[in-house]
């Protein structure tokens, strides 16, 4: 019996190890993009795994693991938010920012791959959340929605909303160094 | 296609989530503008920028020590999970086999009610012969002299057709009975009442069923009341001695 469950545990932590564990990187990206310390990081990319070998048997193999585990930080991370006290309303930001950007960002030049990540973190989080999930992660809406919980239709508006933010940040970016245009010549 | 239409749908191009027909359109317009084509590129860019930044930069990688640490942990919880999957999942499965096979050995083994039925009609009959018809001329001479109480149990027999003769205890291989000696047409009739021991209805279907059987001659009604067992012996016919049971058996329930 003992070396039963032994050749079936490790067949187990093998599959996990290539299914999963494999993953360990771009859970621990995302993590720092929802949390941004790296020791939260950390502890909610150790947390997931965990979570995830535990429900490993309700993992179906050769579906996406990946989008899997990401719902299943996702999930994590709102209850971490919840007993640290800090979940924001998200619709009126929502309605409040999409009133400020209803004008076309510039076309910058000259800018670089960190001038664009760090324009990112200036977007509010609920959207920039969802340009990493699409542009970065390259998961579909509807994997989107999964992990986050949220309608498709909340997944689309946010991410096109996202897009333009990052764009007027890289405009403003742009005009703060010189380059570019005014994002108001461009909003005439 | 205008430069405002094409700015709203282009990073749909970009993602390649439009039809065929808008793509088409979408050419002819980049053919014709270069601030289009500029934008466009720029949103590539950004986008492979983006990808590329976060995936490379050092603040967003993780570090190789934690990443070991990772890895060790998750192998320990997995080998944890795999004993307690052992204990936790098969000593309850053993245990509920355990259980059925008690239960089916219980159900197996267990005593033969009917063979028990059986044997207490035998002494219901032993105790008619012997008590009920050897000592006829006695009971009787007390005819009606009985006391109330001592014959309430068969009291609701008693009519012209039907005389109470005698009410007692009596004992056979330890088992008492309450026996009741009764003529009913000319014929000695016995009623006994005794424990049941727990064995619960012997071969009765229901509480309401009465059991006919034939023995040594003698036709044998039983049934159960409450946690009591009731024959009534007599030589009369199986329609006579069941009626008369019946009698008994609505009587007291009722």
């Amino acid at each position: 019996m003992f070396g039963f469950s032994k050749t079936t545990a490790n067949e187990s932590w093998e599959n996990f190890e290539r299914e999963a564990l494999s993953h360990s990187e771009d859970l621990f990206r995302v993590a720092m993009w929802m949390v941004r310390d790296v020791e939260e990081a950390q502890d909610l990319t150790q947390e997931t795994l965990v979570q995830a070998l535990k429900s490993f048997h309700r993992y179906e193999i050769g579906t996406n693991c990946k989008a899997w585990m990401m719902t299943i930080m996702s999930h994590l991370n709102s209850k971490r938010r919840m007993k640290l006290g800090r979940l924001q309303l998200v619709e009126d930001t929502e309605e409040r920012i999409a009133e400020t950007i209803a004008f076309e960002p510039s076309i910058p030049q000259s800018i670089t791959d960190e001038d664009v990540l760090s324009a990112l973190k200036k977007v509010p989080q609920q959207f920039s959340q969802v340009v990493v999930l699409a542009d970065v992660e390259e998961f579909a809406y509807k994997e989107i929605s999964q992990i986050l919980d949220v309608p498709i239709g909340t997944v689309m508006s946010r991410l096109h909303r996202g897009r333009k933010l990052l764009r007027v940040e890289l405009a403003n970016y742009a005009r703060n160094y010189g380059f570019g245009r005014d994002k108001k010549e461009v909003a005439q | 296609m205008n430069c405002k239409d094409f700015r709203e749908i282009a990073d749909s191009y970009l993602s390649d989530e439009l039809i065929v027909e808008t793509n088409h359109e979408i050419f002819q317009h980049l053919e014709n503008c270069a601030n289009c084509r500029q934008e466009l590129a720029f949103r590539r860019e950004v986008r492979e920028g983006l990808r590329i930044s976060l995936k490379t930069s050092p603040e967003f990688q993780m570090n190789p020590a934690f990443a070991t640490r990772l890895k060790a942990n998750l192998k320990d919880e997995a080998l944890k999970q795999s004993s307690w999957f052992n204990w936790k999942i098969l000593t309850p499965a053993f245990a509920s086999l355990l259980v059925i096979f008690v239960l089916t050995f219980a159900f197996l083994y267990q005593p033969n009610q009917t063979s028990f039925a059986a044997d207490l009609s035998k002494k219901a009959i032993n105790r008619h012969e012997d008590c009920g018809l050897k000592h006829l001329k006695e009971w009787e001479e007390q005819i009606g002299k009985l006391p109330s109480e001592k014959i309430a149990f068969v009291k609701p027999l008693q009519n012209e057709d039907t005389q109470i003769l005698e009410a007692h205890d009596c004992k056979l291989d330890g088992k008492i009975f309450t026996h009741y000696v009764l003529r009913r047409n000319g014929k000695i009739v016995s009623v006994l009442k005794t424990e049941s021991n727990n064995v619960s209805q012997t071969n009765l279907k229901t509480e309401d069923s009465i059991v006919c059987e034939r023995q040594k001659g003698l036709q044998i009604s039983r049934f159960m009341i409450g946690e009591e067992l009731v024959f009534v012996v007599s030589n009369m016919s199986e329609a006579e001695n069941l009626s008369l049971a019946r009698t008994l058996s609505d009587s007291v329930k009722s």
